[in-house]
């Protein structure tokens, strides 16, 4: 699904990297280390270089780069836009040309109402408004989500909740993931082993 | 000479000013003695210089003269962002020539002084334009390209979910035109009420049928304001198109 050989990035780090149909990667490391700069340019966000970037067979110079990044999904760990409402957090993606007459389920309604996010994004918790981004997150058209530090700001059972939704949708659109943590024991519990940043890395200025 | 003793008495006003502002230690003493000093000093080379144009007209030479404005409003709107960005010289260039430049030729053929570019008109129009113009244009880049770097997050947020650039900048877009156009729609609202603009106060001074200096001043007021608009969105999608890409990823 995702196929990339030698991406150097803005910090000099050369990386290879595959995922495929319905694939999970869990990629643990420091802080610093590039985890976050990796994954913004997965989703074609910061400028890299490359020698072989294809997603679906196909290179990503010949992908529309919206329809590219709405297909491969960078989900950040919270929310910026605060002065919208969760409402308008959700509709906001419809508004969107990249959409054009996609038929929305009321599915991430649903979860809005269940876990009792309203208001402002701005007097919503830390925790909240990443459970909120991973809602808006599953229910658009993605075929890979990115997902930066998904629970970082949960408690256990509301992490595990989180957990339980990307499985879910993985299963159920045979979607692929990609997770960054800093959590020992996220790969375990999502049923896989996590990969260290460090292994993906192929040179480093440091080491040039 | 009578002027001159004007000038040195109303400078007084200005040094009184500067030894009240060093005796509170505010710090603008310095910056409000050089900008007087300048305006003194330019303005006069103004007066001087349009009184030699005006004796020796020439198509020439009011082109000249105007391209020689347009070149330094585009330098002061440029020293009047804090944020820069590769090319920001020529963005503004480019906004304030396309704007002003129809506007002054279409102001001067609507009142239909004979030759249009008659420089005791052109001249005027052209300046009172390039001075509204880059006040618009250099406060409606410098609050985008300030937005957009502060709120850099937010925006690739939004660019993730697969909107363009102009989607995903489009609220900020509106919000720096809004900045830009603030002080002329506030000086617009006054106008009439709480203030008599300069350019009319000039004419009346100088013995002009207060109706007649009127109408010229709403004329005025049209092209700055259509000036105004025109180039601070100009500048911004200028500026908007060098700080992304063609793929929309963010180049600051």
């Amino acid at each position: 699904m995702l196929l990339i050989r030698g991406m150097r990035l803005s910090n000099a780090v050369t990386i290879n990297f595959d995922l495929p149909d319905n694939g999970l990667k869990v990629i643990r490391g420091p802080n610093g280390s590039g985890k976050s700069l990796f994954l913004k340019s997965i989703a074609f966000l910061m400028k890299s270089e490359f020698d072989q970037f294809d997603f679906n067979g196909k290179s990503i110079s010949q992908w529309n780069p919206e329809v590219y990044r709405s297909q491969v999904l960078y989900v950040p760990s919270s929310t910026f836009n605060l002065e919208m409402s969760v409402d308008e957090y959700l509709e906001y993606p419809r508004k969107l040309a990249v959409y054009g007459q996609k038929k929305w389920s009321g599915e991430s309604v649903g979860l809005c109402r269940k876990f009792e996010l309203s208001g402002k994004l701005g007097i919503l918790s830390m925790g909240q408004r990443q459970i909120l981004n991973i809602i808006r997150a599953i229910g658009l058209d993605a075929r890979i989500l990115l997902l930066d530090e998904p629970t970082s700001h949960l408690d256990p059972d509301m992490a595990h909740i989180a957990e339980n939704l990307i499985m879910q949708w993985k299963e159920s659109t045979k979607g692929s993931l990609v997770v960054i943590s800093h959590e020992q024991m996220l790969a375990s519990r999502l049923g896989t082993t996590s990969t260290l940043f460090s292994d993906l890395v192929l040179s480093a200025k440091s080491s040039q | 000479m009578q002027g001159l003793n004007q000038l040195a008495l109303a400078s007084l006003l200005t040094i009184l000013c500067c030894l009240l502002s060093l005796w509170r230690k505010d710090g603008i003493a310095r910056e409000l003695f050089i900008a007087t000093a300048r305006t003194v000093l330019q303005i006069l080379l103004l007066g001087y210089a349009l009184t030699w144009i005006f004796k020796h007209p020439s198509l020439l030479l009011v082109l000249l003269v105007s391209t020689f404005m347009t070149i330094s409003s585009a330098l002061h709107s440029r020293t009047r962002i804090k944020t820069k960005y590769k090319g920001i010289f020529l963005d503004n260039l480019f906004a304030t020539t396309l704007t002003i430049w129809p506007l002054a030729l279409v102001g001067s053929l609507l009142i239909g002084t004979d030759p249009w570019w008659k420089p005791e008109l052109f001249l005027p129009l052209i300046g009172m334009l390039l001075g509204n113009v880059l006040n618009g244009i250099s406060l409606g880049i410098d609050q985008f390209t300030h937005e957009v770097h502060t709120r850099k997050e937010e925006i690739l947020s939004m660019l993730a979910l697969g909107a363009s650039t102009s989607e995903a900048t489009d609220g900020f877009f509106r919000r720096c035109i809004r900045v830009a156009l603030t002080p002329m729609l506030n000086a617009m609202a006054s106008m009439g009420l709480v203030s008599i603009p300069g350019m009319m106060t000039g004419q009346i001074l100088g013995g002009q049928d207060p109706g007649e200096a009127a109408v010229i001043q709403i004329l005025f007021m049209i092209f700055i304001s259509v000036g105004v608009y025109l180039g601070s969105m100009t500048g911004i999608r200028l500026a908007r198109n060098k700080l992304f890409n063609p793929k929309g990823i963010p180049c600051f």
